[in-house]
């Protein structure tokens, strides 16, 4: 039966395994966002070199989107806008991102593959999904502390954020630490019904 | 249509450019929130409602608040519709380029979505090479100029198709490459989605189709009883996918799949599909000579 969970940054292992496939999960506490592919490849290195990185997933949370922001003149920040980026475009990086930093959570889009639901597994992580095109919604839980890029190469885009959340969500447990995966479910049932599909429509399905 | 005497300015043009891109970036078509209601009534899959639910009230915040509905703001894409002769002299790219330069840098913040294809650089402003696109048609029973926006997101974008097909592969080759398309696209568009055909033309025809397709309102079929009725076929199919809403699995796939087609060479079937995100964004507005600027609340052109 599905549970709702409070839940606070840092998460143990424990607490990350306890969560199950759609389980609603409210957080609170600092999580660093991840838009793009650079963000996850420059925690990478830093982690493979043992240099120090402004950025500590150690039971941790990464929040796949980034934001619309104003700086206000007392050097803090104004959010105008926070998404769930489509989290599939870092399949490839991301078990070795579990692996390395200890995250315990990655909040994001669209699911993930296989690969990284193994790491999920092996290391004690989980997926939690947003809802996508939800921007006013969460917004008003997240406040950002920090853009920590340096000011030379900030632009409207480019960004790393350190982002406070105040009972954030409700964020559903989508791929848990167990090798359940919601995606991968509904994968399976689509291409089951796939012959149906083609069937309903009359026509031969295309050969593989 | 004649016209005498008034002229819009730069400015007015300005401030409708401006008006229609914010209002596609924060007010969900009243259609395409009537068909989300409809989903949340009908939807049989708990996740589904969950997610369903979500959306209605990031609609409802967004419209209110005037922030916008994802953060992805997109592409900009316009279509103008403007009789020949309306009075104005200056030019358009300017029109744009500086509406969206001026939204995106602190009228309205937003993050410059744009880049050159080969350097990916960012000149910012939402402004790259030919973006903001706008496509212009000429209508001369109109009395006034006609802009719609459409802000095209990345992670539906990606999912777009088009492919000339052979004539042999008749009606079915349609079916076909819709349904690969959709079942491709699977969990990861931010479904529901509204799915635009273009049927027939030379490849940039085809393309075009697809984009007036998808920015036809949900719920309004194809005027052609054989197109209406293959659009039926084809969104009851899809919708025993399972894919349902944010891919977490239910009955509410797709809102709607509307084709567009025009005609065609003996030899080919050109077929192409466009998708839009849950949110279905897309708003209008027109422009009269005297200046009026007018939001089509339909978001209906």
């Amino acid at each position: 039966m599905a549970k709702e969970v409070h839940l606070t940054i840092p998460i143990s292992r424990e607490q990350a395994e306890a969560l199950e496939p759609d389980d609603i999960v409210y957080l609170s506490g600092i999580c660093y966002s991840f838009l793009y592919r650079e963000h996850h490849t420059g925690l990478l290195e830093a982690l493979d070199k043992g240099e120090p990185y402004p950025v500590d997933l150690r039971d941790g949370v990464a929040y796949h989107t980034g934001a619309i922001y104003e700086k206000n003149e007392d050097g803090s920040y104004r959010i105008l806008s926070i998404g769930s980026t489509t989290s599939a475009k870092f399949n490839d990086l991301t078990p070795a991102l579990i692996a390395k930093s200890g995250v315990r959570a990655l909040i994001g889009k669209g699911g993930m593959d296989d690969a990284v639901l193994e790491a999920m597994q092996e290391y004690g992580c989980v997926y939690l999904a947003a809802c996508g095109g939800g921007s006013s919604f969460y917004l008003p839980a997240i406040t950002i502390l920090e853009d920590l890029l340096p000011e030379e190469q900030l632009d409207t885009c480019n960004q790393r954020l350190k982002l406070r959340l105040d009972h954030a969500g409700p964020y559903f447990v989508a791929m848990d630490a167990h090798g359940r995966s919601v995606y991968r479910e509904v994968d399976a049932e689509t291409g089951r019904r796939k012959e149906q599909i083609f069937r309903a429509l009359g026509i031969s399905q295309p050969e593989e | 249509m004649a016209f005498s005497g008034d002229m819009p300015d730069k400015e007015v043009l300005k401030r409708a450019v401006k008006e229609t891109w914010v209002r596609a970036l924060t007010v969900v078509p009243p259609d395409v929130l009537a068909a989300l209601k409809q989903a949340l009534e009908q939807e049989s899959s708990e996740r589904g409602r969950r997610y369903l639910s979500i959306m209605l009230q990031n609609a409802e915040l967004s419209r209110k608040n005037k922030t916008v509905i994802c953060l992805d703001t997109g592409v900009p894409v316009f279509f103008i519709k403007t009789p020949l002769g309306f009075p104005f002299n200056g030019s358009l790219r300017e029109v744009f380029d500086e509406a969206l330069r001026e939204l995106t840098d602190g009228e309205f913040p937003l993050r410059s979505v744009v880049v050159d294809p080969f350097s990916r650089e960012d000149i910012g402003g939402n402004c790259a090479r030919n973006i903001p696109l706008i496509y212009t048609e000429i209508d001369n029973s109109l009395d006034h100029m006609e802009i719609l926006a459409y802000p095209k997101g990345s992670g539906s974008g990606i999912y777009a198709k088009a492919k000339m097909l052979p004539n042999t592969a008749g009606v079915d080759g349609i079916k076909r490459f819709v349904t690969e398309a959709v079942l491709e696209a699977g969990t990861r568009p931010c479904p529901p989605i509204t799915v635009g055909v273009g049927v027939g033309g030379p490849m940039e025809e085809v393309t075009r189709l697809a984009t007036e397709a998808v920015l036809r309102p949900v719920g309004k079929r194809n005027p052609e009883p054989r197109l209406a009725a293959l659009e039926e076929e084809l969104k009851a199919a899809l919708n025993k996918s399972g894919i349902g809403p944010m891919g977490a699995g239910g009955d509410t796939s797709v809102l709607a799949v509307n084709i567009e087609y025009s005609g065609t060479h003996r030899p080919w079937m050109p077929v192409a599909v466009d998708i839009n995100c849950w949110p279905g964004r897309r708003a209008v507005t027109r422009v009269y000579p005297d200046g009026r600027i007018e939001a089509e609340e339909d978001g209906n052109g």
